[in-house]
């Protein structure tokens, strides 16, 4: 559970606790208190009404008594009783007993709805103020039968002939010796009586004072109830307590069904029931106020003290939850929190305890992650020597291969040169005589017309090997110097045109041309590079005697210098790095291809795989081209791919270039093939 | 442990025997009685129809049945001829037959106040039984004997009075061939006031006449035989008839599930009527007085109607009704 839950029961208990026990208490005997109150003033009600009950009865009886001893009465009634109702007597008597004795007891004293004397000894009624009832019998009624003797009250009862509840109280007249001569009867009037049960103290809307008899039956009417009087039983607990003779109090359902609280007690002399009921609703009502203000004020203070509760819950718990938030966030890594230090208490000593703490625990986390991060470079400095000194002896041995390749390389280019320098000088000199030689051939070959087939053979062999002859002697001379290039802007595709008239294929070879419209001029030397071309292609068809493919196709290419593959990569390393747009030149065959380990050394001068020719014409190209700030380089197709470049070029990006095919042979036996790349840099 | 064994013995054993007992209990058939009406269903027997509706006759272990009365039925010759246990009937028919040797025995009163008046029109001028000489009078047949009785008792000579058939629809007393006529409180007057009449009412009561009205009979060997089984019947009757009494509204309501004429507004006037009659104010429902007894015996040996004189403690009993209500007067 929350503290701040803990803390709001808590107080809640310390106050409602008290309070209920108070407030239950206070209840409890004000319950007492007004529930005593009630049942005493029930109990005096029924007192007061069975003392006024009785009274009414015996002044009743009283004036009734003194109207029987009257001695004028007797004499009337004597005379009523004696004679005859012809007899004048009897007339003076009956009147004067009317006007004089009867009528006026009857209005002076109140009490009696008429007054009857009957014959003391058969109950013939022979006078009374309500004519009807003279003339007739009474003899076995209890009131006559007990009133020749003594003074008797009748228990309530039905009259069937006045159709109505009675009550008789009757008397007896007697003579000077004590002789019986009539009964005085008086029929009571319960109006009064039921006045008497009926008056309420006013304190009360629902008190409720009413007479029952022996068997059950409502004799006056009570308060919720009209024509009940000996028409209605009444069963209720009170009845059935007070009619076993005993005078109480209860909690009960009374004759409507409504609880109440009432009060009982035995007439023992009437052989009635008096009951004074309130109902329990209306006496309850001051206790079920109290009970209510009670319950208001617990109510209020509970609501207030839940309210102060929470005020001083929040006090506490507000810092602690934010202890918590805070130590979550350092529990994060977030060590710049810190907690607001609001109250100077406990919780405030806390925050402050806990804010120095993360400050503390920054400084010693922030030494921890520099020392952290030394760590880790040493590691790394420490693995990198590491791995230099495994590699270590590899890399000497590399760099000492490298060192000897490089020393070789040297050697042989002092070598080239000295050679070249020989070679040219030598080759100036040769020229002269294989001129010389070569005229003298062609003299001889057209003076010698008719001389025998052997002859002109050996001429024909003397004049083609001359020609190589020239043709070894200018390689070297072009080997030896260099040209400056004369540079001109011009079309490439006039150039491999020009190439192609020349040398026509031989038999078997098939070129096909790719080359792009609107390609841009290069600006280069174009006897050089026609020079360079020739080569290029000479040495291509001579690579395909059995016959193939020849495809030359010119492509723009993002710039020189660009690195190729690995195979290209060493003739690359030596090359200018230029960067600029130039067109791309392949010259593919389908021959007989190069080896992997020719290429190193193709552009080599001497280096030749040919049975004619010394090997320079390669090395020439190459000086020819870089002269005009180009490059050249060759590739064979990669094994995976399996056929000649021929392949490569028809699936490449040059597809969709137009495409010239010359030459008539068939396509002979496809081959390894090679692929020399000329890149020629574009004008302006 | 042995002690719980023993107890647990015990309970089951009770239990046993109780559910034993039950069936037994069930088995006993209940005793069938019948009860003759003095006339046709209606509310003057409510408080029968009450018990029996209630069930309070079940609970006695009784199955009753209600026989009316029709023109040929007698009750008294039901009750002696054993065709019905228990029978309704008048007072002086009792003290009569019980003259005549039947072992007719009255156990309790219903109606202890007569409901038979003499009735006038208001404006007629007879009010009282001297009024009755020169007139003509018609009357049932229960009323010649307390018309007599009053006359005799009044020292009235009955020869002055002109008697002529009495009318169940009073039509010769309405157009006033008939002065007078005998009417019951629990009928004719009711008809009478809602036909708009006003009337002077003579008791026979005010005159020293005083007969209890329906009262319940049966026999000597009845009472012989099997008392238990009277006292529960009584019991039962009278249970019914607080009831009715108590909440006629209720009782009027389980008439009408018997009475042919199921006029419900004649059967409750008939009710409230009745109520009156039956409690008194004096006395518990169906209490009877031994001097209503003898003054009945009495006006009947006025009237030569009884064959041979008797004891008149023989013709009721309180056995049974002290029985029920613990012997109080």
């Amino acid at each position: 559970m929350k503290l701040a839950t803990k803390l709001i029961i808590l107080l809640l208990l310390l106050t409602t606790i008290p309070l209920a026990v108070v407030g239950y208490l206070a209840y409890d005997n004000g319950r007492r208190t007004i529930e005593q109150n009630v049942l005493n003033h029930l109990i005096s009600t029924n007192i007061l009404k069975q003392d006024e009950f009785d009274r009414w009865v015996r002044g009743n009886e009283r004036s009734l008594r003194d109207l029987a001893r009257r001695p004028l009465v007797r004499e009337y009634a004597a005379t009523l009783a004696s004679y005859d109702p012809d007899y004048p007597e009897y007339q003076a008597a009956y009147v004067s007993l009317i006007e004089d004795h009867l009528s006026p007891t009857l209005e002076e004293e109140g009490g009696f709805l008429d007054l009857s004397i009957l014959r003391g000894d058969d109950g013939w009624i022979l006078i009374s103020t309500a004519k009807n009832l003279e003339g007739k019998y009474r003899e076995s009624e209890p009131f006559f039968v007990e009133g020749r003797n003594r003074t008797y009250v009748e228990n309530v009862s039905y009259s069937l002939s006045l159709g109505e509840v009675v009550m008789h109280i009757s008397t007896p007249i007697v003579d000077r010796e004590g002789h019986l001569i009539a009964v005085l009867a008086g029929h009571a009037d319960l109006g009064e009586m039921s006045g008497i049960m009926e008056q309420r103290s006013g304190l009360s809307s629902s008190e409720d004072t009413y007479l029952v008899n022996a068997f059950n039956f409502f004799v006056t009417e009570p308060l919720f109830g009209e024509d009940y009087a000996l028409k209605k039983a009444v069963r209720t607990e009170g009845v059935e307590a007070c009619l076993d003779h005993n005078d109480g109090v209860g909690f009960y359902d009374d004759y409507r069904g409504v609880p109440v609280i009432g009060a009982y007690r035995w007439l023992e002399e009437r052989e009635l029931c008096i009951l004074t009921e309130v109902d329990q609703a209306e006496a309850y009502a001051p206790i079920v106020a109290l009970r209510n203000i009670v319950l208001g004020i617990a109510v209020g203070v509970a609501l207030i003290v839940a309210l102060l509760g929470m005020l001083f819950a929040y006090t506490i718990t507000g810092p602690v939850r934010q202890l918590v938030v805070g130590a979550e966030e350092i529990g994060r890594g977030n060590l710049d929190y810190r907690i607001e230090v609001g109250a100077r208490d406990e919780i405030g000593q806390l925050s402050q305890a806990f804010n120095q703490m993360t400050e503390n625990l920054q400084a010693i986390t922030a030494s921890r992650d520099e020392l952290n991060r030394e760590i880790a470079e040493r590691q790394r400095v420490e693995e990198s020597l590491k791995e230099y000194s495994e590699r270590l002896e590899e890399m000497v041995e590399e760099r000492t291969k490298e060192l000897r390749e490089a020393q070789e390389q040297l050697v042989r280019r002092e070598k080239l040169a000295v050679l070249g320098q020989l070679a040219g000088g030598v080759g100036h000199e040769l020229r002269n005589p294989l001129g010389v030689i070569s005229n003298a051939v062609y003299f001889l070959q057209m003076t010698l017309s008719e001389a025998d087939e052997i002859t002109k053979e050996y001429l024909g062999i003397i004049s083609s090997e001359v020609r190589n002859s020239t043709k070894i002697v200018s390689d070297l001379l072009d080997f030896a110097r260099t040209r400056p290039a004369e540079r001109e802007e011009i079309a490439v595709s006039a150039l491999v045109t020009q190439v192609l008239e020349k040398q026509p294929p031989p038999e078997g070879v098939e070129v096909t041309t790719q080359i792009a419209p609107d390609l841009p001029a290069v600006y280069v030397d174009p006897r050089q590079i026609g020079q360079v071309l020739t080569n290029l292609v000479t040495n291509a068809y001579q690579a395909m005697p059995e016959g193939g493919r020849l495809m030359i196709s010119v492509s723009e290419d993002e710039g020189i210098g660009r690195r190729g593959d690995k195979e290209t990569r060493r003739q690359g390393d030596s090359l200018p790095v230029s960067p600029s747009p130039c067109l791309r030149v392949s010259i593919s065959d389908t021959g007989c291809g190069i080896s992997e380990e020719n290429m190193e050394k193709m552009f080599e001068p001497l280096f030749t795989t040919k049975a004619k020719g010394i090997g320079l014409g390669l090395a020439v190209s190459k000086n020819l081209v870089e002269a005009n700030g180009g490059s050249i380089e060759v590739e064979i197709p990669s094994t995976e791919l399996g056929t000649g470049p021929s392949t490569e070029l028809g699936t490449g990006p040059s597809t969709g270039l137009p495409s010239a095919t010359l030459g008539t042979g068939r396509a002979g036996e496809v081959g390894k093939g090679s692929t020399f790349t000329v890149r020629l840099p574009l004008a302006g | 442990m042995k002690r719980i064994a023993t107890l647990s013995t015990v309970l089951l054993l009770a239990v046993a025997l109780s559910t034993a007992c039950r069936p037994q209990e069930a088995e006993q058939p209940p005793d069938e009685v019948s009860v003759q009406l003095k006339w046709v269903h209606q509310a003057q027997f409510a408080g029968f129809y009450v018990a029996q509706e209630r069930g309070y006759y079940a609970e006695e272990n009784i199955k009753v049945t209600f026989i009316e009365t029709g023109p040929d039925i007698d009750v008294m010759e039901q009750v002696v001829a054993r065709q019905a246990e228990f029978g309704i009937d008048a007072s002086d028919r009792i003290l009569k037959h019980r003259s005549e040797g039947e072992p007719v025995v009255a156990i309790a009163v219903i109606y202890r106040r007569n409901p038979l008046a003499f009735v006038s029109m208001a404006d007629s001028g007879i009010e009282r039984p001297a009024d009755f000489l020169g007139r003509t009078v018609a009357l049932t047949g229960y009323g010649e004997l307390q018309f007599a009785a009053v006359m005799s008792r009044l020292g009235l000579d009955i020869h002055q009075v002109e008697f002529a058939p009495y009318e169940y629809d009073y039509r010769s007393f309405y157009n006033g061939n008939v002065d007078v006529t005998s009417g019951y409180s629990t009928g004719g007057l009711i008809r009478m006031r809602q036909a708009g009449y006003e009337v002077n009412l003579i008791w026979p009561s005010d005159y020293g006449v005083h007969m209890y009205a329906d009262t319940l009979i049966t026999t000597d060997q009845m009472m012989a035989e099997n008392p238990d089984l009277v006292t529960r019947f009584l019991r039962a009757t009278l249970r019914g008839w607080r009831e009715a009494i108590e909440d006629p509204e209720a009782a009027v309501e389980s008439t009408l599930k018997y009475a042919k004429e199921a006029d419900a507004e004649l059967q409750t006037q008939m009710m409230e009527a009745s109520v009156p009659l039956v409690h008194t104010g004096e006395d518990h429902i169906g209490w009877m007085r031994e001097e209503i007894w003898q003054g009945s015996y009495n006006i009947l040996a006025e009237q030569g109607l009884l064959d041979e004189p008797f004891d008149v403690e023989d013709v009721y009993t309180m056995e049974f009704l002290h029985e029920i209500y613990g012997g109080e007067e």
